[in-house]
């Protein structure tokens, strides 16, 4: 044993470079793992751990003010039979908010819940809580705040009966009451105890202006259907308008990071294969190198298993010192890279947890321990003499064959030809980082295609969204604002509304629209926009979910009435994960003569300017009307987010392929120091050799990206047409980010080159009669 | 680089020259002004004890490694005076190698390894492949074409090297020790190989530390410390005794 270790501490000391760089790439790959591990864990179950943090309430019900006062519904409720504790019962008021030049509408008013409730109580991530008598603060949802561009500080306003008043954000929260916004909306903020009647939001100017809610924890987390009815039957008529229970929004929250799951699942796994492919090209192409030294120690008298102890304990020792390095890295890495995601469930840093602290460190010396002994067993079988003579291992006949090219070209080829699994690992590991890149690239492309293209539903250029505020303008007066616009070319109303398939409770959402449809472009994938009052154009997955198709006749029930109408077209719907329909107002209006729109969108004749418009409607609604342009439309920033997210792990693969490259060629030229001698001797000048290293490099290289860029293309291609499918949205034809994908070409050339520079340069630098006195 | 009159009519020139090696601070005198003078169509032998520089001086004529001082003409170009690359340039269209290791490369066929400096000179491919053909053939080892070098035997091996050295027409062959690796049999197959291109007009220069091979050559030349202290024309080739007296001499 004691041989051993000294022989495990000669090679130490005797290679440290080469030991460095092992234990870098061995570093870079359980960085890779830990950022792999920690985005596995963050991605997954985020909701229900906030669940558990707020000690969540399971079922979520909505009363009417106006039919039940909150003390006894407080009362009724808590004395249900299930029922364990619940929240306090809350008066919501809606109402607008004004952060810098954006108005938010319709955004939901609360005021800070009491001490004594134990039940999801919102959890504040930022700031502090409002103090009774704080009239002039607010708690802001954390997500929306980050939509808004808000934070801890800020003075922001809120229309009152009064007027606009200001509010200074004193926190932000998050709760798991719903999902985060934007997929949920409206999600609630929080005033100081006390301070809604002080601002003049209570008493309401309308009564639907808001609601009352409560939720409730009960003793089976999955028996709320039964505690449900029971409160419909114990609550006065008609004052339970609506409940949701916990498991819903977690698959609401769950579909919220559906997108980033998938993507980002994905994304670990192929960079956990290219952490393995590193650390198998690192540690086998180390231990080959020594095959020579192998030979000698058998000749002085270590046994094979001496022999495997001996390299084990060498890199061993060093792959564990790299395994704690990464998961540090890696834990910050990932701290940096998935603190949106994580923020959005209120949970500030991902540390890795328990763990992936001892899976990191176990998979590198796992998959070292792997690659030590491979070669080492079959060096170790060779016979010393021949090991000492052959050295590394012996080309393949078949790879050697000298292409008639210029030298440089033709050594260069000739040697990555001849040691095909290392140039193979290498163009993996280059070809991995390829394919993330371009799947990072294809992805944004597709975000912006989705955010500005027509026919995925964004808004053409020269169209304007026109939202009312429900409570202080009418449909009417706004459509007369906007016809008395000159520039307008024409008008599509739409009204957010409900309806329901017979004998079922569940109500969808159905966007009901009039106006000149016609003369507007719609994200239909199959069919047309309705044109009659018994016409219906279904969302994909409800198309999917029933099996619809364009000419079928489909029963459904509009205001409590049943009604048949045509399927005319299926379309790409972008929330409620498709499950909604385009139905005419019209057919509202027989059941519901005074539902009103509330969202115009309008097509301006092409030389108008449209900012002018937007003024001139903003004016004349008294700053009730919200308009918004095309251009200003961005991206959400979970999106951003998520983008910058792959952005940069593909960038930290890129990083450790090539330190993978760099390394896999240290040590070739370390190997093929006699044969670069020689090339040498027989008049290859010190460039042609460098040239040589370089052009050998740039063909892997290659290769790694005539494989990485159609795989990347294909993969992300099926990736975003499932999640879309699956989101929906429909069947995606990712577009291709030409521009992007180009780069990409020489960018991956350059890192080939700058990793392959210094070990190039040592190639050329070779002592003829050094490396010939030694061999 | 400036062609030297006094160069005109030899192969190879050396004046003053000089080696010295530095390991762990300590100074190494591995050559202490030798002065050397090869004809073309010579083949000359340097014989000596080892560690007297035999190898040293054949690296700085072969352009592998600088001189510390003095000057070494090969076909009368200044050697010692280029750099790296140039003296690259220069040595795969002058000079040709022979290592006692044969030292092929292991991943390239035979045809490719002989083949190599021909296409460093960016001769035609036809022409080298016809050349190299040539070669194999005169070497006995034209059968071995398609085979790599862990396949042959130490003779072989090192009559591919053979051919590699003389692809390119050198206008001197350098040797270092060519039958230390070889059995007695393969040994004087070689020996018989580099004598007959000798007679063909090949300018060789040899080293060794065995009289019999060093009696191949038409003048040995002795060294000890770093120096050329003697020398001996061979009358008849083969004749290993007159080599071996003048070793004894040296020695005594």
């Amino acid at each position: 044993m004691r041989a051993i270790i000294r022989q495990a501490k000669a090679n130490l000391r005797s290679r440290r470079l080469q030991s460095a760089f092992t234990l870098l790439t061995l570093a870079a790959a359980a960085t890779l793992l830990t950022v792999s591990l920690c985005t596995l864990r963050t991605a997954q179950g985020a909701y229900g751990r906030l669940f558990e943090r707020t000690n969540g309430a399971h079922v979520w019900l909505r009363l009417r003010p106006d039919r039940v006062t909150a003390d006894d519904a407080g009362s009724i409720l808590s004395d249900l039979p299930g029922v364990e504790a619940t929240t306090a019962v809350m008066r919501g008021v809606r109402t607008d908010l004004f952060v810098g030049e954006e108005r938010q509408r319709g955004e939901l008013m609360r005021e800070w819940p009491d001490e004594t409730v134990a039940v999801a109580r919102p959890l504040v991530v930022a700031g502090r809580t409002p103090q009774p008598g704080e009239s002039d603060v607010i708690v802001l949802d954390r997500n929306a705040a980050v939509a808004y561009g808000a934070e801890v500080g800020d003075v922001i306003g809120i229309l009152t009966p009064e007027g606009r008043r200001s509010l200074t954000v004193v926190g932000l929260s998050v709760s798991a009451e719903l999902c985060p916004y934007p997929s949920c909306f409206p999600v609630p903020h929080y005033l100081a105890p006390g301070a809604m009647a002080e601002i003049g939001l209570l008493p309401t100017p309308e009564p639907d202006m808001g609601d009352l809610a409560v939720g409730l924890r009960l003793r089976d987390p999955s028996g709320w259907e039964p505690v449900v009815r029971a409160a419909e039957r114990a609550l006065p008529t008609g004052a339970l308008t609506g409940w949701f229970d916990w498991q819903e929004m977690q698959g609401y929250a769950d579909s919220t990071i559906q997108y980033a799951r998938i993507l980002l699942v994905t994304f670990s796994v192929v960079a956990g294969l290219a952490a393995g492919f590193l650390i198998a090209n690192t540690v086998s192409g180390a231990i080959l190198g020594q095959t020579r030294q192998i030979g000698l120690l058998k000749a002085v008298g270590f046994t094979r298993q001496q022999l495997a102890l001996t390299y084990l304990a060498e890199y061993l020792g060093v792959a564990l010192i790299a395994s704690l390095v990464g998961l540090v890295g890696g834990g910050l890495l990932a701290s940096l890279a998935l603190r949106d995601l994580a923020a959005q469930f209120g949970e500030a840093l991902v540390w890795p947890p328990l763990w992936v602290a001892l899976v990191t460190p176990l998979s590198t010396l796992l998959v070292a321990a792997l690659f030590i002994l491979l070669p080492v067993i079959r060096a170790a079988r060779l016979n010393a003499i021949t090991a000492i003579r052959t050295g590394v291992e012996r080309p393949r006949r078949r790879a050697a064959r000298l292409p008639r090219l210029l030298p440089p070209l033709a050594i260069g080829i000739s040697e990555t030809l001849s040691r095909p699994l290392r140039s193979v690992l290498v163009a993996v590991t280059l070809g991995t980082a390829v394919v993330t890149l371009t799947a990072a690239l294809t992805l944004g492309a597709t975000f912006r295609a989705i955010m500005s293209d027509p026919r995925m539903g964004a808004i053409r250029d020269g169209e304007l969204v026109v939202a009312r505020s429900p409570y202080y303008l009418g449909d009417q007066e706004v459509r007369e604002l906007i016809a008395a616009q000159p520039e307008v070319a024409a008008v599509y109303t739409e009204l957010w509304g409900s309806f329901q398939f017979p004998g079922e409770e569940e109500g969808l959402n159905a966007r009901y629209r009039d106006g000149d449809l016609a003369a507007f472009q719609f994200a239909l994938i199959e069919g047309r926009m309705i044109e009659s009052a018994d016409e219906v154009v279904v969302g994909y997955a409800l198309a999917e979910e029933h099996s619809l198709q364009v000419g079928d006749s489909l029963d459904i029930v509009v205001a409590g009435e049943p009604v048949t109408v045509r399927v005319v077209g299926i379309y790409r719907e972008s929330t409620n994960r498709g499950r909604m329909a385009v139905l005419p107002l019209d057919l509202l209006h027989r059941f519901q003569p005074d539902a009103e729109a509330s969202l115009y969108v309008v097509r301006l004749h092409p030389d108008a300017d449209r900012r002018a418009v937007d003024a001139a409607l903003t004016s004349a609604s008294a700053y009730h009307l919200e308009v918004t342009l095309a251009e200003e439309l961005e991206m959400p920033d979970w999106l951003l987010s998520l983008e910058d997210t792959m952005l940069i792990l593909s960038l930290l693969l890129t990083g450790m392929a090539a330190v993978g490259t760099f390394s896999s060629v240290w040590m070739s030229v370390r190997e093929r120091n006699r044969e670069l001698a020689l090339l040498k001797a027989v008049g290859v000048t010190p460039g042609q050799v460098t040239l040589s290293v370089l052009v050998g490099t740039v063909l892997v290289a290659l290769v790694g990206y005539a494989v990485g860029l159609p795989a990347g293309i294909v993969g992300i291609g099926l990736l975003m047409d499932m999640v879309t499918r699956g989101m929906g949205f429909g069947p995606l034809q990712a577009p291709v980010n030409q521009l992007g994908l180009a780069l990409l070409l020489p960018g991956v050339l350059l890192v080939s080159i700058i990793s392959a520079a210094l070990p190039a340069r040592r190639a050329g630098r070779v002592s003829v009669v050094q490396a010939l006195r030694y061999e | 680089m400036r062609r030297t009159t006094e160069s005109q009519g030899s192969c190879l020139e050396t004046r003053d020259l000089r080696k010295t090696y530095h390991a762990n601070g300590v100074a190494v005198e591995a050559l202490r002004g030798v002065d050397l003078r090869v004809g073309a169509g010579e083949f000359v032998a340097v014989m000596g004890p080892s560690g007297c520089g035999k190898s040293t001086l054949l690296h700085v004529l072969g352009g592998l490694d600088r001189p510390t001082a003095g000057e070494v003409t090969v076909a009368g170009r200044r050697m010692d005076n280029l750099n790296e690359s140039a003296r690259a340039v220069l040595r795969r269209k002058t000079i040709g190698f022979v290592f006692q290791a044969y030292n092929l490369i292991p991943n390239l066929t035979v045809a490719d390894n002989v083949d190599l400096p021909g296409l460093l000179l960016a001769q035609r491919p036809a022409e080298v492949a016809q050349r190299r053909q040539e070669l194999l053939r005169a070497l006995g080892i034209a059968d071995k074409a398609r085979s790599f070098p862990g396949e042959l035997s130490g003779g072989e091996q090192q009559r591919v090297a053979i051919a590699r050295a003389l692809i390119n027409h050198p206008t001197i062959l350098l040797v270092d020790e060519p039958t230390g690796n070889l059995d007695s049999r393969s040994g004087g197959e070689v020996m018989a190989l580099l004598r007959r291109f000798h007679t063909e007009g090949q300018t060789t220069v040899l080293v060794t530390h065995d009289p019999k091979v060093a009696s191949f050559a038409g003048r040995v030349i002795f060294m000890r410390d770093g120096q050329l202290v003697d020398e001996v024309q061979m009358t008849a080739p083969g004749d290993a005794a007159t080599v071996l007296s003048g070793l004894v001499q040296l020695e005594v």
